[in-house]
């Protein structure tokens, strides 16, 4: 079975039960792999009701058919479970070679459920898997616990996904982190972990990775490239990281300033691609086998915060984030949250969403130093922000009631702080504000796991597309309208559908972005790898299936239709200023259009029986 | 390869006799020749070639790892890979390239430079060798073996 390692391990940490099972090729065909497959395990494997803190939640990590091989960018990996934050799936997706040395141990996917007796880590290799106690490790914050890893384990070869603090608090904002730099599990992954008593999974790859026409994934793998580099985005990406949109973005009016309290931010040119390279990049990394290195390594030399270091990719999100979202215009302020949020084991967007709603309770009076435990919780304060992220992190003080969750603070803190705080399903939103990109705020609302951009990662708006694609994407070039809702429901449909294919076969959707993610330009690269006859039309099931598995995952664990929504503030509050200023979110259209693409029904928001028919789905335990 | 080189030239479609007129050839393997008037082969002058690698554009994809373990072994296999692209463990940084044996490549493709996106490696002529240390910015893999 070329692109796989052709066996799933599954264990239980409570008996210490472990089972192996062959992959087959049927659940190839019909999920591909990575995300694919961890929703369709989930699907079938995790009733609908079950505790996401308790002993019978699954935690499944999977690797793509494209992992260890020449496939550029192929070196994600999925990460999923049921969601502490939002009671339906919770899943991520990282850029460390985790997935890539678990495929080269032998394994194409590892099924965790249980609860261990002790703190203890997973050490997987070709030879399978042993528990490991580790009192010694519990506590640590994820540097210290990786680098105490691999002292013991090496570093070459060797992959280390390990929570901090936070998820061994159970904080349902922690999220799990790989390799010391990288992160994947939104909806509080490293809560569930922390749940299972699991500090860590150490993974040593050794074999290696047979593909079926190494020949030609050469020639495929460098036709990709050379379209990828012609791309406007390879080269700005390649030498300023994904920060360098921030400053266009918030000209268009979609970054979230201050809680969406406002949509201009007077000081983020303070916070543009040049003060970065000078301030805090060292160079560009990039992911194994990424030809774009998007990542920055980047570090504070000098001031309050000398010596914070580390590198990430989501560096536009750390931007808008702790930048206009939090009101701060200090980029090494923001690099040091950042550094924070890393080594406690937290979710990046969640923390910045909790404090950034934080601030604006304390704005208007909800919140005074009294609840904060004298903490000016003020926009833009620094010393504060800095402390609060610490007390999320260790789940004391006010940050255990900003670690639940924007919805969960909300109804905590109640006086109507439900209606600007920034959430879909329990999910923290992201930082981009809906009122300027109407199409990302249906996209936040559909997304199948809570209020999340990378789901569907509709970029119809922000590519140069032709006429001739757009029809094809969204049935109108009318989608290219920013603020029209005209095609944008086919829009999101669509990307939905693609990004779920690029996911499953674990190659990144910064690189696929535009053109390079259509299945027209995968297929190749995934038949020399597989040997498998996929087609282009094959492909785009897949997808519709990965995503219908996931409705249906949520759809059982209770989630409704009427929580395909925005927050009040952006469907009934027009921005005050900047570029969309007036701008609400036209949802209502949209979510129809949506829901018509999907053939799912308006009502119940259940997948008609004919496309659950045509997928191959059918309805488990409801 | 000597007696298969040397059965190539003397039956060469080009001309019977040998592979072409006096003077000096470049064979498409790398291999400089130098022929006599009959357009025999009198010596042949395969130059050594070095690998060098600039470690401030290398972003450590380790693609040439994967290219290099397939081109020689078949599979994709970084630890079979002739050369290899190390960072500090803990710090992600300092990306350096070193070989651990001589280079052997079969096809003689170099797929290791072929498959570096960002032109980071780089094989160096012997005669080269001084132009580019002088450059600065490249260096010698060193063997680690």
């Amino acid at each position: 079975m070329h692109g796989y390692a052709g066996k799933i391990l599954t264990l239980d940490l409570s008996s210490g039960e472990k089972e192996i099972i062959a992959l087959d090729e049927t659940m190839i065909r019909r999920f591909l792999g990575g995300r694919g497959f961890v929703s369709s395990w989930l699907y079938e494997n995790l009733p609908g009701r079950v505790d996401p803190l308790g002993h019978d939640n699954l935690l499944v990590f999977s690797s793509g058919p494209c992992n260890g091989t020449l496939v550029p960018s192929a070196s994600r990996g999925s990460i999923g479970a049921k969601s502490p934050l939002t009671s339906i799936m919770g899943s991520g997706n990282t850029g460390s070679p985790f997935s890539v040395q678990l495929k080269r141990a032998g394994w194409d996917m590892v099924v965790l459920s249980g609860k261990a007796r002790r703190p203890s880590y997973l050490f997987i290799d070709t030879g399978g898997v042993e528990v490991v106690g580790c009192e010694d490790l519990w506590g640590k914050e994820t540097p210290d616990a990786t680098f105490a890893l691999r002292s013991r384990h090496g570093s070459r070869n060797v992959s280390i996904a390990c929570i901090g603090p936070a998820g061994e608090r159970q904080v349902p904002i922690a999220t799990v982190i790989f390799d010391r730099f990288r992160a994947a599990g939104r909806g509080g992954i490293g809560a569930v972990m922390g749940s299972k008593n699991l500090k860590a999974l150490v993974v040593k790859g050794s074999g290696g990775i047979q593909v079926a026409h190494p020949k030609s994934l050469k020639q495929e793998v460098l036709r990709f490239v050379q379209s990828l580099s012609e791309e406007p985005y390879y080269k700005r990406y390649s030498e300023e990281g994904t920060g360098v949109i921030v400053a266009p973005m918030h000209d268009m009016g979609c970054v979230l300033v201050k809680n969406g309290m406002s949509g201009d931010f007077e000081s983020i040119r303070s916070l543009n691609a040049d003060h970065l390279k000078k301030d805090w990049f060292i160079r560009q990394k990039a992911c194994f086998s990424c030809p774009m290195p998007c990542t920055q390594q980047y570090g504070i030399r000098e001031g309050t915060y000398r010596g914070a270091y580390g590198e990430g990719s989501a560096a536009a999100s750390v931007i808008m984030g702790f930048g206009p979202r939090c009101g701060i215009s200090d980029i090494k302020a923001v690099a040091k949250a950042y550094t924070l949020t890393n080594e406690l084991g937290l979710d990046l967007i969640s923390t910045n969403a909790v404090l950034a709603f934080g601030m604006e309770c304390f704005e208007k009076g909800f919140i005074g130093t009294s609840d904060t435990g004298g903490i000016p919780l003020e926009f833009g304060h620094v010393p504060a922000l800095l402390e609060m992220v610490s007390q999320i992190g260790m789940k004391k003080g006010f940050g255990a009631i900003l670690g639940q969750g924007v919805k969960k603070a909300a109804e905590l803190l109640g006086s109507g702080s439900e209606r600007f705080a920034p959430h879909v399903k329990g999910m923290d939103m992201m930082e981009v504000d809906p009122r300027g990109f109407p199409s990302w705020g249906l996209m936040f609302a559909v997304s199948s796991r809570g209020a999340d951009h990378v789901r569907a990662y509709d970029v119809s708006q922000i590519m140069p597309f032709s006429d001739e694609e757009l029809v094809a994407i969204a049935g109108t070039p009318e989608v290219r309208d920013m603020f029209s809702p005209r095609g944008k429901g086919r829009s999101v449909a669509f990307f939905e559908n693609i990004r779920a294919v690029a996911d499953s076969m674990e190659v990144c959707r910064f690189v696929t972005r535009g053109k390079l993610g259509f299945p027209e330009n995968l297929v190749g690269m995934l038949r020399a790898v597989t040997g498998l006859d996929f087609t282009v039309d094959q492909l785009y099931t897949i997808g519709e299936r990965i995503v219908n598995v996931e409705r249906l995952f949520n759809l059982r664990a209770g989630m409704t239709k009427a929580q395909d929504t925005l927050p009040e503030r952006y469907l009934r509050e027009p921005l005050p200023d900047g570029a969309a200023k007036g701008k609400t979110v036209p949802m209502a259209q949209m979510l129809e259009d949506y829901y018509k693409a999907r053939d799912w029904s308006l009502i119940s928001g259940f997948p008609s029986e004919e496309k659950l028919e045509n997928l191959g789905l059918s309805l488990v335990g409801f | 390869m000597f007696w298969i080189f040397w059965i190539g030239t003397k039956f060469s479609v080009s001309s019977l006799r040998g592979v072409g007129p006096p003077g000096r050839r470049q064979c498409l393997c790398g291999e400089k020749l130098v022929l006599d008037k009959h357009g025999y082969r009198i010596s042949s002058m395969k130059p050594k070639r070095h690998l060098f690698f600039d470690p401030f554009i290398c972003s450590g994809c380790r693609s040439c790892e994967l290219a290099c373990s397939q081109a020689n072994t078949g599979g994709y296999n970084p630890d079979l890979s002739t050369l290899r692209v190390l960072s500090h463990p803990d710090l992600g940084s300092h990306v350096v390239t070193i070989l651990t044996k001589p280079c052997i490549c079969k096809d003689g493709l170099e797929s290791c430079v072929e498959m570096c996106h960002v032109s980071a490696i780089r094989f160096v002529d012997d005669s080269d060798v001084p132009s580019t240390l002088k450059q600065g910015r490249w260096l010698a893999a060193p063997l680690y073996d």
